[in-house]
C-alpha cells in the first residue's frame, strides 16, 4: 500500500463557523429530549 | 392471507420497486449513483435516515419486546438526539467541505491509507453480516407464521432490493425509502387503532394503559445504575449516545444518506429531524406492543407464539402433556382476566386497599401463567433441543395475522417487507460505495473512466446482494433480533468512533499509532463479548475509550523510536 504524497488541510472543529441560526435548532432538539425524559419518568411513576 | 391482502401486498411492494427503478433511470455518474447527485431535499434525507435505521426487525421485534419485557428498551434511544446535534456541529461540515464519497476517505487525509483501510474493512465486516440479517429476520418470521418458504422469501426480498438498488443507485434508494416510510407509518397507525378497537367495550385506552402499567409493561425509565443492566437511563444516554455517534457519524450506510443532500443545511435538517422524531416513533411502536399485551390479557394468547415448534411437540412424545398445559394456560388466562377486571373496578372506585389486593392477585395470576408457559417451553425443548426458546419476534405478527381485518394484514406485511427492503438497499448501496471508493478505486485501479467505476459499482451491488441472500439462508437462532443487530454493531462501533474522534481532535496522533491502537481496542472488545457480562451498550464506550487511549499512549512512544515522523495536520 502506497502512502499518499500530500495531505489536504483538514478543517478542524475549531475552524467551523459559529453555530449561528442553527443553535436554536440544537437547543430545540436537546430541550425536547429533556421534556421526553421528564414525561417518561412521570408516565412510569403514574402507571407503575 | 386472502385475495385482498395479496393485492395490497403485491401492489405496494412492486409499485415501490418500479418507482425506484424509474426514479434512478437517468443516473450516469458516480456521484449520481453513489450520492444521488447530491440533490436530495431535507425531508427526503430525514425519511431516508429513519428508514435505514428502522428495519423490519424494529417493527417485528419491538412490540414483542414490550410484550415480554416492557418498554424499557426505549432507553437505548435516549442518546440519539444528543448524537444528532454533535454530528451536525462537528462531523457534518467537514464531510461537506471535503466532498467525500465515504466517511473513510476522510481518515486517509487525516492519518494514512492503512487506517482508512482498517475502518473500511471493519465496516464491511459488520455491515456485510448485518445485511444478511436484515433480509433473514423478516423472512424467518413470515415463513414461520404464514407458511412461506424461507429460501424463496429470502430470495424474493433480496432480488427485489438488488433490482432497484443496482439500476437506480442512491437516488432510487432514498426516494423509495420515502414511499416505504409512508407505507410503514400508515400500517403501524392502522394496527394501533385496530388493537384499541379489539379491546372489550368496557376497557378504555386509559384502562388499557393502567393494566399494562400495573403488570410492569410501562417501565420506560429506570434511574438505577448497574453496569450489567442492559436498559437504564445511563446506558441509554451514555452508551446509546456513543452507539448513535458511531452509527450516524461513521457508518457509511447512514453517512451516505445525508451526503446525498443538496446542501449542508439539508443534511443538518435531516439529521435533526431524526433527533426529534426517533424517540416519539419508537415510543409509539413500543406502546403498540403494550396494547397488544393488554389485548392478550382479555383474549387467551397461544402458550408459545412460534407455532412451528408447538405443532411439532403436539405430535411428539410429550404431546398429551403439552395439550394439558395449553388447557391449564387458557384456564389461568381466564382467571387472570377476572382479577384484572377487579383491579380496574378498584381503581375506578378509588379504593386503595382493594387496589393493592387486586394488584397482588393479578401478579399471582400472571406468575401462574408464566410458570405454565415455562413448563411448556421445557416440553418444546425436550422435543427439539435446537429450538429457540424466545418467541419475542413472533408476537406482533401472530396478532396481525390472527386478528387484523382483511386488507390490513396485507398492508402490515407490506410495511414489514418495505422496512426490510429500505434498510437492505441502504446497506447494499453503502457496501458498494466503500468497496469501490475505499478499496477498488484507491488500491486496485486508481485510473479509470467514470463509466468503468459505474459498471463496477453495479456489479458490486449485485455481488453484495447475492452475499446478503446467501448469509440470510444460513443465519438462525439469534434470540431477539432487534438486539442481535445492535449487539453486532456494538462490537465494532466503539473502535471506529475512537478513530474518528482522534481524527478530529487528536492532532498529535500519528497514523501508525492510530492503526495499532484500533486493533488493540478491537481485540479487547471481542474479548469482553466472549468472556464478560458487561452490557453491550457499554462496549461502544469502552471500545472508543480504549482505541483513543492506546493511540494516545503509543503515538509519543513511536515518535521517540523514530518510527513516525509525520503529524497529519
Amino acid at each position: 500500500m502506497a502512502e499518499p504524497e500530500e495531505h489536504e488541510a483538514i478543517e478542524t472543529p475549531e475552524e467551523t463557523p459559529p453555530l449561528g441560526r442553527w443553535s436554536r435548532m440544537y437547543f430545540l432538539v436537546i430541550g425536547v429530549l429533556l421534556v421526553e425524559i421528564l414525561l417518561f419518568f412521570v408516565f412510569t411513576k403514574v402507571f407503575e | 392471507m386472502r385475495t385482498l391482502d395479496w393485492l395490497v401486498l403485491v401492489l405496494s411492494v412492486v409499485g415501490i420497486v418500479v418507482y425506484g427503478v424509474w426514479k434512478g433511470r437517468a443516473t450516469r455518474s458516480m456521484e449520481g449513483y453513489l450520492l444521488a447527485g447530491r440533490s436530495l431535499p431535507w425531508y427526503a434525507v430525514a425519511l431516508s435516515i429513519m428508514a435505514t435505521q428502522a428495519s423490519a426487525i424494529t417493527f417485528l421485534s419491538a412490540p414483542g419486546q414490550t410484550f415480554v419485557d416492557g418498554m424499557r428498551y426505549i432507553q437505548t434511544y435516549l442518546g440519539l438526539p444528543i448524537a444528532m446535534v454533535v454530528i451536525s456541529v462537528t462531523i457534518l461540515p467537514v464531510y461537506h467541505r471535503l466532498k467525500v464519497f465515504t466517511a473513510y476517505e476522510f481518515l486517509e487525509s487525516r492519518f494514512d491509507l492503512k487506517t482508512r483501510a482498517l475502518a473500511a474493512f471493519l465496516f464491511l465486516i459488520q455491515r456485510g453480516l448485518a445485511a444478511g440479517l436484515t433480509i433473514f429476520a423478516p423472512a424467518l418470521i413470515l415463513s414461520a407464521i404464514l407458511g412461506w418458504n424461507l429460501t424463496y422469501t429470502n430470495l424474493i426480498v433480496g432480488v427485489l432490493v438488488i433490482v432497484y438498488t443496482t439500476l437506480g443507485g442512491s437516488r432510487a434508494v432514498s426516494w423509495t425509502q420515502f414511499q416505504q416510510m409512508l407505507v410503514i407509518t400508515v400500517g403501524m397507525i392502522a394496527a394501533f387503532f385496530t388493537v384499541l378497537h379489539l379491546l372489550p367495550d368496557s376497557v378504555s385506552l386509559l384502562d388499557a394503559t393502567r393494566v399494562a402499567g400495573s403488570m410492569g409493561r410501562l417501565n420506560v425509565i429506570d434511574f438505577d445504575f448497574d453496569i450489567t443492566n442492559r436498559y437504564n437511563i445511563w446506558t441509554g444516554l451514555i452508551g446509546g449516545c456513543f452507539l448513535a455517534l458511531s452509527y450516524f457519524g461513521t457508518d457509511q450506510s447512514q453517512v451516505q444518506r445525508y451526503l446525498g443532500a443538496r446542501s449542508l443545511g439539508d443534511s443538518r435538517k435531516g439529521l435533526l429531524f431524526n433527533g426529534l422524531m426517533k424517540i416519539p416513533m419508537q415510543f409509539f411502536i413500543f406502546f403498540l406492543g403494550a396494547m397488544v399485551f393488554v389485548f392478550y390479557q382479555y383474549t387467551p394468547p397461544p402458550i408459545f407464539f412460534n407455532q412451528q415448534p408447538l405443532e411439532a411437540a403436539r405430535s411428539g412424545a410429550e404431546g398429551d402433556r403439552l395439550l394439558a398445559l395449553e388447557g391449564s394456560y387458557v384456564g389461568a388466562s381466564e382467571a387472570k382476566r377476572i382479577e384484572i377486571d377487579s383491579l380496574l373496578a378498584a381503581i375506578d372506585a378509588g379504593d386503595a386497599g382493594a387496589e393493592t389486593l387486586a394488584r397482588e392477585r393479578v401478579t399471582a395470576a400472571d406468575g401462574e401463567m408464566s410458570r405454565i408457559r415455562s413448563e411448556a417451553i421445557e416440553v418444546l425443548q425436550a422435543n427439539d433441543p435446537d429450538m429457540d426458546p424466545s418467541d419475542t419476534n413472533y408476537v406482533f405478527l401472530v396478532f396481525v395475522v390472527d386478528y387484523l381485518p382483511v386488507g390490513l394484514v396485507g398492508l402490515l406485511i407490506a410495511a414489514i417487507l418495505c422496512a426490510s427492503m429500505s434498510s437492505t438497499s441502504s446497506e447494499l448501496n453503502a457496501l458498494t460505495s466503500t468497496t469501490v471508493i475505499d478499496i477498488y478505486k484507491r488500491m486496485i485501479k486508481p485510473e479509470a473512466s467514470e463509466r468503468h467505476y459505474l459498471m463496477v459499482s453495479k456489479i458490486l451491488t449485485v455481488m453484495w446482494g447475492a452475499w446478503a441472500i446467501t448469509f440470510a439462508q444460513y443465519a438462525s437462532r439469534l434470540g431477539s433480533l432487534i438486539e442481535a443487530v445492535n449487539i453486532l454493531g456494538s462490537l465494532f462501533y466503539g473502535t471506529i468512533l475512537g478513530i474518528f474522534v482522534l481524527a478530529f481532535y487528536g492532532k498529535r496522533v500519528s497514523g501508525t499509532a492510530m492503526f495499532v491502537g484500533a486493533i488493540g481496542a478491537e481485540v479487547v472488545v471481542l474479548g469482553l463479548f466472549s468472556f464478560s457480562d458487561i452490557a453491550w451498550l457499554w462496549w461502544n464506550v469502552i471500545g472508543c475509550a480504549l482505541c483513543m487511549g492506546f493511540a494516545l499512549l503509543l503515538s509519543p512512544i513511536l515518535k521517540s523510536l523514530g518510527g513516525e515522523t509525520r503529524d497529519a495536520t
